[in-house]
């Protein structure tokens, strides 16, 4: 499969080969933000009912999946400005300290837990510039993109949220 | 703040993200819901030019794959089209979907997972979870070549879930082994919100790391005795590349490809793969370094 749409492709041919290539990586980077996969995966099909929309004036592999990218990291600040449970549900949602595990790298089981709940309390502007980053493997222009800010800006948030990240690694 | 401090830290960060994101599962009928809704967008404005890429015809029709009654299954019959096919009408309103994993098909010491339509009694996580372990300990996978881990019997008597904790009231039953634990554990943690299981008042268990756990190759999609209008195949798997094989009925060749496995997690990586083939039953096999899964389907 080629790795990015055929300028020659209709809409129907670009979402299936969109789909093909980053629709899980694009579930994944929703959840991410949202902690929640259901809604993450109705953002992302959202995203992709768009960009087929939008295709005729998109034509272009980088753009089409900039625009993803933006239709989900907008999507999932929508999600999250709507749901009012967020703090309780990341309350509910810290890993216990003492928590045994039935299986071997537990510890390492622990250290990721503590991590991922660590991102989540993040400030939403850190938490997406921290997944976009760690998880996405975007550039910073790409970021500024997917974001709507600034390089600069970008650059501050990943550097505070790693440094509050580092916090939780340290107690480790 | 060394330079190698700073590594060390990013290297946490991305690993952490990486292993969070591995556990998420996509919907198998996820394309055919956006095609479902492309569709209805495009005749709702009609824009004449966008019509006649041909990937449209099929559309939602792919998207049922087992519509089960009740929390307890009649095991699938094979190649049957599912009583009352199910076009979503939009991405809100999915039928409930869960995943159930087995062990199988070649070893009973690694997971793979099927996709079951169920209703659960309600939304409620605790329900969903029930409903999933229902099908789980029922032990009716769709492919017969996967099998359930637990003894048969065991029933579910209730479950409870406290923030991202699920726990599983099994009557006093207990896992007879480290995979049977697993099985219940990912098949649990597929549910959005839970991330460990107690089974009553044991330990919360965690998902162990899916290189360790899950089956070397398997086929997301389609899934075994699956009704299909396109053949399009989903493939999930820890090497490099895999061999598909599709073959016809009477056992003529039609396809045999080498895919490359990228993208999905860092753990586990996925191919695709479409067929332009002609309607009836054919057989998929795909295989890596020491796996293999097969499933038959009927192309319509």
């Amino acid at each position: 499969m080629r790795d990015g749409p055929n300028p020659e492709w209709d809409a129907d041919q670009a979402v299936t080969h969109l789909f093909g290539a980053h629709y899980r990586p694009m579930v994944r980077l929703a959840s991410l933000l949202l902690h929640e996969r259901g809604l993450a995966e109705e953002i992302v099909q959202d995203a992709y009912v768009r960009l087929h929309a939008r295709w005729h004036r998109l034509r272009d592999t980088d753009k089409a999946l900039a625009y993803l990218r933006v239709a989900v990291v907008n999507g999932c600040r929508s999600a999250l400005r709507h749901r009012r449970v967020v703090d309780a549900h990341l309350a509910a949602s810290r890993p216990p300290p003492d928590v045994q595990s039935a299986e071997a790298g537990a510890l390492d089981l622990l250290t990721q837990a503590a991590v991922v709940a660590a991102v989540r309390r993040l400030p939403a502007r850190q938490r997406e510039a921290i997944v976009l980053r760690y998880y996405a493997d975007l550039s910073e222009a790409q970021m500024a993109e997917a974001m709507g800010v600034s390089r600069g800006a970008v650059k501050s948030h990943v550097s505070r949220g790693v440094a509050a990240l580092r916090l939780t690694l340290e107690r480790l | 703040m060394t330079p190698e401090r700073l590594h060390d830290d990013e290297h946490a960060i991305r690993r952490a993200l990486e292993a969070e994101a591995a556990t998420v599962d996509v919907r198998p009928d996820a394309l055919a819901t956006i095609r479902a809704a492309t569709r209805r967008r495009r005749t709702r404005f009609a824009v004449k030019a966008w019509i006649g890429g041909g990937l449209a015809v099929a559309a939602a029709a792919t998207a049922a794959v087992f519509v089960l009654d009740s929390p307890r299954p009649t095991p699938p019959a094979a190649l049957t089209k599912p009583t009352a096919p199910t076009a979503p009408a939009s991405p809100g309103t999915l039928e409930p979907l869960l995943a159930v994993y087995y062990v199988g098909p070649e070893r009973g010491d690694r997971l793979v997972r099927e996709f079951h339509r169920i209703t659960p009694a309600s939304d409620a996580v605790a329900d969903q979870a029930r409903a999933a372990l229902g099908l789980m300990f029922a032990g009716a996978p769709a492919d017969p070549d996967y099998a359930s881990a637990w003894p048969a019997g065991v029933t579910v008597r209730g479950v409870t879930v406290t923030g991202d904790v699920a726990t599983v009231d099994l009557g006093g039953a207990t896992p007879p082994t480290p995979i049977a634990v697993q099985q219940l554990v990912w098949t649990v943690t597929a549910i959005s919100g839970l991330k460990g299981v107690r089974i009553g008042a044991g330990p919360v268990l965690r998902r162990a790391p899916a290189v360790d756990t899950l089956a070397p190759v398997w086929l997301i999609n389609p899934q075994h005795g699956e009704v299909v209008n396109n053949l399009e195949v989903h493939v999930a798997g820890f090497a490099g590349t895999c061999r598909l094989l599709i073959r016809a009925s009477d056992g003529r060749v039609v396809a045999d490809e080498e895919l490359t496995l990228t993208g999905g997690s860092p753990a586990q990586r996925e191919a695709q793969f479409t067929a332009i083939v002609a309607s009836g039953v054919y057989v998929l096999t795909v295989t890596v370094d020491g796996g293999v899964d097969d499933h038959v389907v009927r192309v319509e």
